[in-house]
Parts: structure tokens; C-alpha cells; sequence
């Protein structure tokens, strides 16, 4: 008899999402942008280039593209293409680790409110609220003009901001998941309120968070590239793409590509981010 | 002239592996006024022969050959715009799911007032005389205040009536119905075939019934095909389809349904091995070929075999149908001598209250009902007995309010899982109804059987352990190697399969399952029963069985307990329980379950309307609402007494025994 069950297997494998990302062709152009900067990033100390913060007075006379700064200099006279390079890396560093432990906040939260319900989901819910109602901008300028622009800070930031908003959609899909019978089963084997959560419930909310956790990449960068433009990103004179935009300004008529370069720099990446994420839902959808 | 004929049909779907054909070869023809019937296990190509039918069959399917003639009009060649005349005007569709086939934002009388207007160009106010009197044809009450309600505000059988009644609003030749009566309650699918033949016969609308189930198609179709992998195997009047089966698919559905007066003892349910094959990937000589027990190499798997006529009026797809005309070869159960043995569960007075804003729910109102070891205990009622509510008890994922519920021994009336300790946890487990959710889609089949096992106690080492998941998958009869595989790569059966070894895993001494097999096809669930029983009968579990359907519960049930809202009605041994005296509850329950046989004549009871708000009960008898043998207004005002019948046979009744002794039985052979 265990034959013809053997041949009932009715379904196929699917293969796991990230080898199935080559057959959607937003999500390769999206991982490509990301994984051009991300190589820059890391190549950056050995790039024959000069380094970021070099100043070449002889290049200020004539600040455009040339041999030795192939996309010009800065009002300072610092090498854009350097700077760009130099100002990804910061922006990729802060980015990633900002959302990452946006993410251990939030999901914990999301577990805790969706699966005691009652006061704690109450108290979350509600704290959560007060955050979400502050238009972003606003609060980050609020919180960085407190407590000082430094990297640390902006990541304080980003978590403060984003976890509630990580929380929400944990938290509905755990009220979604709670009725359904395995975790029944899992309490008819004795299992611990952190199992059930951490083992049972959090691994099913993978799908949805993968999406959210790439357009959450693209919202830091805005956030960040936001806060360097109104002075409040890294201090100077760290290279810093909203803060090269920022500095060159005031010269925009004159000498466009200095800030022309930065913002190009910066909506690529957020363009990466974003179809890398629109990638992932339709292949999450496809299934 | 037939009214529908279809002629060599084959559909074809492009997939992204090739051209695959989902029917083929297909003929059948309708006359004017007749009730046919199509049966086959999910996936045989039912549905899609529907959608034919109607031209919708997507952007990837088309008719690769043959003809549907429709009133003498090719439906394969219309146009768009004759096929829009002939859908919902001539032909009318139901679908399975009422709640889906209704727009939630429109009231029901707007929907269904588009019908006379769309095809009749009817102006508003005759759509709405002629809508009002359709609905009042399905028998629902006050029709003006149905219009005026949004589909929320009715349940499921007022759906589905509505949806029926939209269906007739064209008055059209051919009614289309595709399970309309999956997911309803016993009583209110009865109630539904009912109106389903009552308004054929006022209408005079051909039917084509679409179910897998034989007992609902034996209520309503004088003819019936069976179709397998998109072909038909047999077609024949419906008597002959029950009482000379001759094509072994068609035997094989008929020998996994239980039968009145059947039981586990002298009838076990026979079950078809394996699965449909997927569509396209039958074999191509006969696609039953695989799972046939009469399958024979040289004669069988030579070439495609022909529809023959071998009676007047029944054909069948068989080179070896004249050996299929041998009774049914019915295996032997595990034969559980039933000893009086000591009783594991017992409640007594249990109640469990929920309190709804300001009022009292009783969900369970002083059960009192005992499961003794070994025996299968099954609890019956419709879908707002409670019944779900006292397995969560049992099993400790809910707790009661009220009473006491001892366990082997200890009262955990009041305790859930967490304050129950290790071996009375191990001891309980349970089985539940819907196999999509009992297992976590994250994690391999296995996982919850390495994990149970070690959570228990029963094995630590890895080697033990996988040694014991190898043991528990032979015993549910699925391949060890399985276990990597995720749960969405297993069928539901395997799914229910898996769900019941993992309620094994700890050995445990009382089982609960709640409708384990409800969502499943008929010729799974014969295999998922059998095997339930058999594990049972041989490491001696006390089985509660929660289930709606009594036809089932005869089969498999040592005792039984009927209840309705939160109640219990009647309660003993299944033998006693199936005959006069009955509850009327009972026996109306009885009345409704489809019998797959159309020689035996089923009393008619009827209930009116469905189980009522638990909110709104009389200080009386619960069932006092709805009861046909209702003696006054003492059924209102006062609790009915138990009336003991002998042999633990309770009966919770106002009406004196004797009278209830001279009760007519429900099923009756005609002779």
C-alpha cells in the first residue's frame, strides 16, 4: 500500500525565493543597482581614485569632469566620484543596521501585542499610534535636533521611527495565524509561550516581511539622504549624498552636476531597493 | 430533441508543461426537464466540463474537439454576444460557495432585480413583483424584508436559496448546479435538495448536478455518469448506478460511503487506493488503470477502451465489467471485542459560558455525557451545538465555567493545557477538522513528530527518534521519506494522515477528532476513517469523534451523544440510538442524511429554519423552537425529563416514552 501513497505526492517543491529571483526581471534589475553600489562600497579603499576629503585647489577653477576627477569637484574641491563612493559606503553601512534592529524591535513587539492581546496589545497598539502620527520628517528632525546628528543617532532614529510600523503588520499577521489549528497543537505539546512565537508563529511571517524589509531599506536612504540635505545627516566633513546636495545648492544654476551626480547617486539606490521589493511580491504572489 | 447534447468533447489546457487535456472523449446528452447527475472525486474534470459549458474556461483552455449543442445551437462556436443571451438567461449556474456568488455591498433585492432587467428589459417595478415571487418559490419567509437585507445579513442556506432563486429569475431550461450543498449542515442540505426538486418539477428546469458525493446525487437525479481523469466511465439510470455497479471506479465510490445499517463490524467502508492523477497525466489506455484491483497487464493497459452500451441505457468504460458485477470484496475489520470497560472521561453538569456584552452564552449547558476506554464515543449535532466547544474543553485548550470533567480519573474541568501536567497532556490529544491549518507551513511533516516526541519525553538521541517518526509514518501508512517534504506538497488526505500520527505520537489514551474528515473527499475519507479505527482498535484509544454527519457516526460510533445548542438531547448506544425510540431531534438529523441507496424510502422531517442565537434560549426545551412533535407550552417552560429507555439509552423528552417507541423508523426498504 505504501506504494501507491508514495505516488500520491500531489504537489511540486517550489524552490526557495531567492532561487527563483532570476525569472522576475524587476527584481534582478533591482538586486543588480543594489549589488553595483554595495561592490562600490566595499571597493572603495582600494578604487584608484583620490581619497574623499582631499582637497585639489587647481581643480577649482575648473570644477567639471576631467582625467583626474572624472566627475569633477565639489565647491571645496573634493572628487565627486570619490565622494559618491565614500558617501554610498556610509549609506549602506547605516541603512542595513538601522533596519535590522528596527526589525528586532518591531517584530517583537508585533509578536507580543498580536499574541496576548488584551493590555499589552492595548499598550503597544497605542504607543505605536502616537509614533505613527508624527509625519516622518517631522519627528526625525524633532529627534535629531535634540539629540545630534552622528551615525549612532540617525539609527536611533530610524528604529524609533520604523519599528511601530514593523510591529502593525507583525501583529496582524500573528492575530491572523493564532486561530489557525498547529499552534493549537503546539500547545497539545507543551510548548512554551516564547516557542510558539519565536518557532511557530514568526517564520510564517517571513513573506510579507521580506517585502517590507526591502522598501524599508529605500525609505532609509531617503531618510537619510532627507536628513543630510537639512543638515542634520553626518557631520561634516564626512561625505554624505544629501549633504553634498545640500552644499551645492546654492550654485545649482552654475555648476549643476554637483548636485546633480549625489542625487542621481541617491535615487538609484532607492530605485534598487524598490524593485527588488516589487520583484519579491510578485514572485510571493506568483506562488 | 435532447435539450443539452454534448458530443466527443475535449478540452485542452496550455500549461507551462505542454498541452494538457482536462476532458476528453466526452458525450452526454440532457433531455428536456431531466435530472442528471455527474460524480467524480476533485480533480476528475467536473467543474471544467461546467465551465465548457458556459464558455469560461479562461485565457488558456479551449475546445480542441467536439460539439455542445444547446437547444440545437453549437455553444462552441457562438459568439460572444449569443453566448451572453444563452448564460444566465437559458442556462443558469450555482455555485458552491453562496457567500461568494452574492456582491456584499448590493441589498439581495437590487442583485437579483438585474436579472429580469438585464434579460427581459422588465422595468423595475415587474423585477420586483417577479423577484418577490421567486424568492417566496424557495421558501424563504418574508420576502420584502430579504430584498431589503445585504448578504451578510442572511445565513448560509438563505444564501444559497437566494442564489437558486437568482438562478430561476430568467426561468431558464437548464440549471447548472456545482456542489450547491457543500458546506451546508445536514439538515439544511436535506432542505435544500427538497427545494431543489420541488421547484424542478414547478419550473419544469433541466438539472445538472455536479457532486462528489453519491448520496446527495441519489436524492435528486434520475440518471447519473461518473467521471474519472475527464472521462466519463459509466452513465446509466440512477437506480442501476446503485444497484448494478459495473465500472470499478463507480464501485469504489459506492464501497467508501456507509450505508444504513452499516458498521465498522459487519461492513468496513472500502476505500480507493491512491490518488486522481493529476490532469493529463493518466494513462492514455484507461485512466482508472492504476488503481483498479480488476487492472489486468496485456488486456487493460493496451489501448484507449470505448464507452460501450451494455444495457439499454447504460454504458460503461470497462473491458472487464462483467467481472466488476461480483459483490464488493469488503476486507475484515480489527475486530475490538467491546468489553464493559471503566470509564476514562466523564462529565458531569459541565458547563462553558461566554459572556457576550452584557449577556450570557451557554456554549455547553450541564453536559453530562462518559466515554468508556477503548470504545469510540461520537458526538453529534449541527454546526452551534456546542459540540467543538467540549472538545477544546477536553483537550484543554478551552476551560468550562461550571461542573466538573474528570479525566482518567482527575477533574481538569477548570484546568487548561499549561496546568494539566506532563502525562495528562500526553494522555489527551487531538485530531483537528481542517488539514490546511494543522500543519505549520514553515516547517517539514515531521517536524511536529520529532518535536512531540522529545517535548514528551519519549525519545532524546536522534537516532531513537528518527527511528520512532519512521515507525509512527508506516503506521499512518505514508512513506518515512516523506517527512523532509513540506506541508504544502502533500495532499489533504496526507495532511490528516500526518495530523494522526502526530496525536500518536505520545500514545495517547483518548483521542479527540473534530470532523477529521469533513474537508476531504469521499474515497479519502473512507481511507482516513479506516485508518483511525484501525490505530484505535489496536493500542485500545477512547475516540471522541465530533462530527455533523450521522451516517458517519453510525458506521464508526460505539456510543453516541446527539446535542443541539449546548444541550444534550440523546445519548447511548449506537445500536439503540438508530431506532424508535427517538428524540425528535434524532430523528429529524436521521431524516436529512443522504442515503447513497435509492431503495431505501427515508422518512421526511423537516425542521423549519436553523439552530437559533444561543443567546435566545426558553427556560424549556431547547429544541422546543423547531421541534415538529412540539406538545405545547410545556416544551417551552419547563426542562424536558429524562426518559431512560433502557440499556444507558437516555432520551431528554417531554413526550412519554411509549409514544415515542411508536415512532415509524426513518429508513424503511421500499420492496
Amino acid at each position: 500500500m505504501s506504494a501507491t501513497v508514495a505516488a500520491e505526492t500531489a504537489g511540486r517543491a517550489t524552490p526557495s525565493l531567492w532561487r527563483r529571483l532570476p525569472s522576475s526581471p524587476v527584481a534582478m534589475v533591482g538586486l543588480g543597482i543594489v549589488v553595483f553600489w554595495v561592490a562600490l562600497a566595499i571597493a572603495a579603499p582600494v578604487l584608484p581614485m583620490p581619497l574623499p576629503n582631499a582637497q585639489d585647489y587647481k581643480a577649482m577653477g575648473h570644477p567639471f569632469g576631467s582625467a583626474a576627477h572624472w566627475l569633477g569637484v565639489d565647491p571645496l574641491g573634493r572628487d565627486l566620484l570619490s565622494r559618491i563612493v565614500w558617501g554610498g559606503r556610509t549609506v549602506l553601512e547605516i541603512a542595513p543596521i538601522a533596519v535590522v534592529i528596527a526589525y528586532a524591535v518591531g517584530c517583537a513587539m508585533g509578536l507580543l501585542a498580536g499574541y496576548y492581546k488584551g493590555w499589552v496589545d492595548a499598550a503597544i497598539s497605542r504607543a505605536s499610534d502616537v509614533i505613527l502620527s508624527f509625519p516622518v520628517v517631522v519627528l526625525y528632525v524633532i529627534l535629531i535636533a535634540n539629540i545630534g546628528p552622528s551615525p549612532v543617532n540617525i539609527v536611533v532614529a530610524v528604529v524609533l521611527a520604523s519599528a511601530p510600523g514593523i510591529a502593525r503588520i507583525v501583529r496582524g499577521l500573528v492575530l491572523s495565524l493564532m486561530p489557525q489549528e498547529f499552534v493549537a497543537a503546539a500547545y497539545l505539546r507543551r510548548e512554551s509561550d516564547l516557542f510558539v512565537m519565536l518557532v511557530e508563529l514568526l517564520p510564517n511571517c517571513r513573506g510579507p516581511l521580506i517585502t517590507d524589509f526591502c522598501l524599508r531599506l529605500g525609505y532609509t536612504t531617503i531618510t537619510i539622504g532627507t536628513l543630510g540635505f537639512l543638515g542634520l545627516g553626518l557631520p561634516p566633513p564626512n561625505p554624505d549624498w544629501g549633504g553634498m546636495v545640500r552644499e551645492a545648492t546654492s550654485m545649482i544654476t552654475v555648476f549643476p552636476h554637483m548636485s546633480l551626480y549625489p542625487t542621481i547617486a541617491l535615487v538609484s539606490l532607492i530605485l534598487g531597493f524598490n524593485l527588488l521589493a516589487d520583484g519579491i511580491t510578485e514572485l510571493s504572489q506568483a506562488d | 430533441m435532447s435539450l443539452l447534447s454534448i458530443r466527443d468533447l475535449r478540452v485542452e489546457y496550455t500549461t507551462a508543461r505542454g498541452t494538457v487535456a482536462a476532458i476528453q472523449d466526452l458525450s452526454l446528452e440532457i433531455g428536456k426537464g431531466e435530472s442528471f447527475g455527474l460524480v467524480g472525486e476533485s480533480g476528475c474534470g467536473k467543474s471544467t466540463l461546467i465551465m465548457a459549458i458556459m464558455g469560461y474556461m479562461g485565457r488558456n483552455g479551449r475546445v480542441a474537439n467536439g460539439e455542445i449543442l444547446f437547444e440545437g445551437q453549437n455553444l462552441v462556436r457562438a459568439t460572444a454576444a449569443e453566448l451572453r443571451r444563452v448564460r444566465g438567461g437559458r442556462i443558469a449556474i450555482v455555485y458552491q460557495e453562496p457567500a461568494t456568488a452574492l456582491n456584499p455591498s448590493m441589498t439581495i433585492g437590487r442583485q437579483l432585480m438585474e436579472v429580469p432587467i438585464a434579460h427581459a428589459n422588465a422595468s423595475a417595478a415587474s423585477a420586483r413583483g417577479q423577484v418577490a415571487r421567486v424568492l417566496a418559490d424557495v421558501h424563504l419567509p418574508d420576502p420584502d424584508s430579504v430584498m431589503r437585507r445585504y448578504p451578510h445579513q442572511l445565513s448560509g442556506g438563505q444564501k444559497q436559496r437566494v442564489v437558486i432563486a437568482m438562478a430561476l429569475l430568467a426561468n431558464p431550461a437548464l440549471l447548472l448546479l456545482d456542489e450547491p450543498t457543500t458546506g451546508l449542515d445536514v439538515t439544511v442540505e436535506a432542505a435544500v435538495l427538497d427545494l431543489l426538486n420541488e421547484l424542478r418539477e414547478k419550473y419544469g428546469t433541466a438539472l445538472f448536478y455536479i457532486s462528489h458525493n453519491l448520496g446527495v446525487i441519489a436524492q435528486v437525479c434520475d440518471r447519473i455518469a461518473v467521471m474519472y481523469a475527464g472521462r466519463l466511465v459509466e452513465d446509466a439510470p440512477a437506480a442501476e448506478i446503485f444497484a448494478t455497479p459495473r465500472h470499478p471506479y463507480t464501485r469504489g465510490l459506492l464501497g467508501s460511503l456507509p450505508r444504513p445499517g452499516a458498521n465498522k463490524r459487519t461492513h468496513p467502508l472500502v476505500s480507493i487506493p491512491g490518488v486522481v492523477p493529476s490532469a493529463g497525466r493518466a494513462p492514455t489506455s484507461c485512466g482508472f488503470l492504476t488503481r483498479c484491483a480488476l487492472a489486468q497487464p496485456g488486456l487493460c493497459d493496451v489501448s484507449p477502451i470505448s464507452l460501450d452500451e451494455i444495457a439499454t441505457g447504460h454504458l460503461v468504460r470497462c473491458l472487464r465489467w462483467q467481472d466488476a458485477a461480483e459483490p464488493v470484496d469488503r476486507p475484515t475489520a480489527a475486530h475490538l471485542v467491546l468489553a464493559d470497560s471503566d470509564v476514562v472521561v466523564q462529565a458531569r453538569d459541565m458547563t462553558r459560558e461566554f459572556h457576550v456584552g452584557r449577556r450570557r452564552l451557554l456554549a455547553n449547558d450541564r453536559l453530562t455525557l462518559a466515554a468508556k476506554r477503548g470504545h469510540v464515543l461520537a458526538i453529534v449535532g449541527e454546526s452551534g451545538s456546542g459540540k467543538s466547544t467540549f472538545a477544546k474543553v477536553l483537550a484543554g485548550l478551552d476551560v468550562a465555567t461550571g461542573g466538573t470533567l474528570h479525566v482518567l480519573g482527575d477533574d481538569v474541568a477548570t484546568r487548561p493545557v499549561r496546568k494539566r501536567g506532563a502525562e495528562k497532556v500526553v494522555a489527551v490529544q487531538m485530531v483537528f477538522q481542517n488539514p490546511d491549518g494543522t500543519l505549520n507551513p514553515s516547517h517539514p511533516v515531521g517536524y511536529p513528530l520529532t518535536r512531540a516526541l522529545r517535548k514528551f519525553g519519549i525519545a532524546t538521541d536522534r537516532k531513537t527518534i528518527d527511528a520512532r517518526v519512521a515507525a509512527l509514518f508506516e503506521m499512518v501508512r505514508l512513506p518515512p521519506s516523506l517527512r523532509h517534504a513540506l506541508p504544502r506538497q502533500l495532499s489533504g488526505g496526507q495532511k490528516q494522515r500526518i495530523a494522526i500520527a502526530r496525536a500518536f505520537a505520545g500514545n495517547p489514551e483518548i483521542l479527540v477528532a473534530d470532523e477529521p474528515v469533513s474537508a476531504l473527499d469521499v474515497s479519502v475519507q473512507a481511507a482516513v476513517i479506516n485508518l483511525l479505527l484501525h490505530i484505535q482498535a489496536e493500542q485500545r484509544t477512547t475516540l471522541v469523534f465530533i462530527s455533523h454527519d450521522l451516517g458517519l457516526v453510525r458506521y464508526l460510533a460505539d456510543e453516541v451523544v446527539v446535542m443541539y445548542l449546548g444541550q444534550v438531547m440523546e445519548s447511548g448506544p449506537v445500536a439503540a440510538l438508530f431506532d424508535p425510540p427517538y428524540h425528535p431531534y434524532t430523528e429529524a438529523l436521521l431524516s436529512a442524511v443522504p442515503v447513497p441507496d435509492p431503495m431505501i424510502r427515508t422518512a421526511r422531517i423537516r425542521l423549519e429554519g436553523e439552530i437559533p442565537s444561543p443567546l435566545n434560549v426558553t427556560p424549556g426545551c431547547r429544541f422546543a423552537t423547531r421541534c415538529p412533535r412540539k406538545l405545547g407550552p410545556v416544551c417551552d417552560d419547563t426542562p424536558p425529563p429524562v426518559r431512560d429507555a433502557g440499556h444507558d439509552h437516555l432520551i431528554h423528552c417531554h413526550i412519554p416514552l411509549e409514544r415515542l417507541r411508536q415512532t415509524e423508523p426513518v429508513f424503511r426498504h421500499a420492496s
